[in-house]
């Protein structure tokens, strides 16, 4: 009898193991969700972020309650992104956009962006402004610093250079806006490079004799 | 008896053509007793009672089978299970940088490198691979427990962790993590650029 009571344990033994395994169920089993992500077609976001963002949940050990408040947030914020960096240049430009939203970023700080950068991808220079708001600096401080470098034409490597400059600084142990004037004036002191030139001002090129 | 010695194979011949012999049945009762019988079978949930009660030899042996392979693979979990103190390596810099067209996403290949000897298996989950233990396992070529994955990622800013084991959510410690104000648990940042 003890032998056979083994083998139930044995057979319930898998059903246990996966829920300290934290798997991902299939997301389209859930109502919730699939309401979700068929509302992100409807409004014309990419839905990839949202079922991205469920399996971390599901994957971290969230209750479906959780995942659904969560994946709705993000859409929410993806929505508000999508209407402010009109017209957008890629959809990942939408998530970074919602993230820095997620983060107090608010939505005229990339409307000013968009007006500035109509046609330039913002998902660099928004994953960089995000990265110096979570990194405790000023909302504000940060926005200006990096929409001065948009200005000025700087290419996506220093931009991300400079956010992964703040944060080594910071690390470090320097206090955040210490960290943001060094760094940003080591940028900002850089010459202009020609593509740099051409971005900042195209118009004002003379043409060659 | 000796007359049946005599003529055995008649003697067999004539019983056994006696027994084979069967009475008639009528078949509206043979109908009636097989329906009864039908009806009688055991729901499922009491043939598995049946079953368990009873003894069986092969049941016996499937049972010592289960519980032994039940009893290994709980001890090689607990062996291999991390272990507090672990040190990791935080992702190396940008090693390559591919352009396949001006207009194509640039995409950048980009180490990561953990250092997990106490792990049976790692995997990299981000942002890039939506999350997906199973998209980007690591492999230790050297077996001494330093793990390491390349893929290629697009320049910016990308969340990542380790899931070791398939269950332990593992932060980069060497790299800078970003509190997750959604699930709670932490996630590395990596910044990526081209060279």
């Amino acid at each position: 009898m003890l032998a056979k009571v083994a083998i139930c344990a044995v057979l319930l033994a898998p059903v246990v193991s996966a829920q300290s395994r934290n798997t991902v169920p299939d997301l389209r089993s859930i109502p919730e969700l699939a309401y979700e992500f068929d509302k992100a077609v409807a409004l014309g976001i990419p839905m990839a972020p949202l079922e991205a963002k469920a399996r971390e949940g599901f994957l971290k050990g969230a209750t479906a309650e959780r995942v659904h408040v969560a994946v709705r947030n993000l859409s929410a914020k993806m929505v508000e992104a999508k209407e402010a960096l009109a017209p957008v240049q890629s959809p990942n430009e939408i998530l970074e956009g919602a993230k820095a939203l997620q983060q107090g970023v608010p939505s005229s700080v990339l409307r000013a962006m968009r007006r500035t950068q109509r046609t330039r991808n913002l998902e660099v220079s928004l994953g960089v402004l995000t990265e110096l708001v979570v990194r405790k600096i000023p909302m504000q401080r940060a926005a200006d610093e990096v929409n001065k470098m948009l200005q000025r034409g700087v290419t996506e490597g220093v931009l991300i250079a400079f956010g992964r400059g703040v944060q080594g600084d910071i690390s470090a142990g320097l206090a955040p806006t210490v960290a943001l004037d060094i760094r940003s004036r080591g940028v900002l002191s850089l010459p202009q490079g020609p593509a740099q030139g051409a971005a900042l001002a195209p118009a004002l090129r003379i043409p060659p004799p | 008896m000796d007359d049946l010695n005599d003529r055995p194979d008649e003697v067999i011949s004539a019983l056994v053509a006696r027994l084979q012999r069967m009475p008639a049945s009528e078949p509206r009762a043979r109908a009636a007793i097989l329906a009864r019988v039908r009806g009688r079978t055991p729901a499922p949930w009491k043939a598995a009672f049946y079953w368990l009660w009873q003894p069986s030899v092969p049941a016996a042996a499937l049972v010592a089978v289960a519980v032994v392979a039940l009893g290994a693979g709980y001890a090689g979990r607990a062996l291999v299970a991390p272990r507090p103190g672990l040190v990791a390596v935080e992702p190396e810099g940008p090693a390559l940088t591919l352009v396949a067209n001006p207009g194509a996403p640039r995409l950048v290949a980009t180490q990561f490198v953990v250092e997990l000897p106490a792990a049976a298996s790692v995997s990299l989950v981000g942002e890039f691979n939506g999350w997906d233990p199973a998209a980007t396992p690591l492999v230790d070529p050297s077996g001494r427990g330093a793990w390491e994955a390349s893929v290629l990622l697009p320049p910016g800013r990308h969340l990542y962790a380790y899931v070791v084991n398939g269950t332990v959510w593992t932060p980069d410690p060497r790299a800078p993590q970003v509190a997750d104000p959604d699930f709670g648990r932490a996630n590395s940042v990596a910044m990526v650029s081209e060279r």
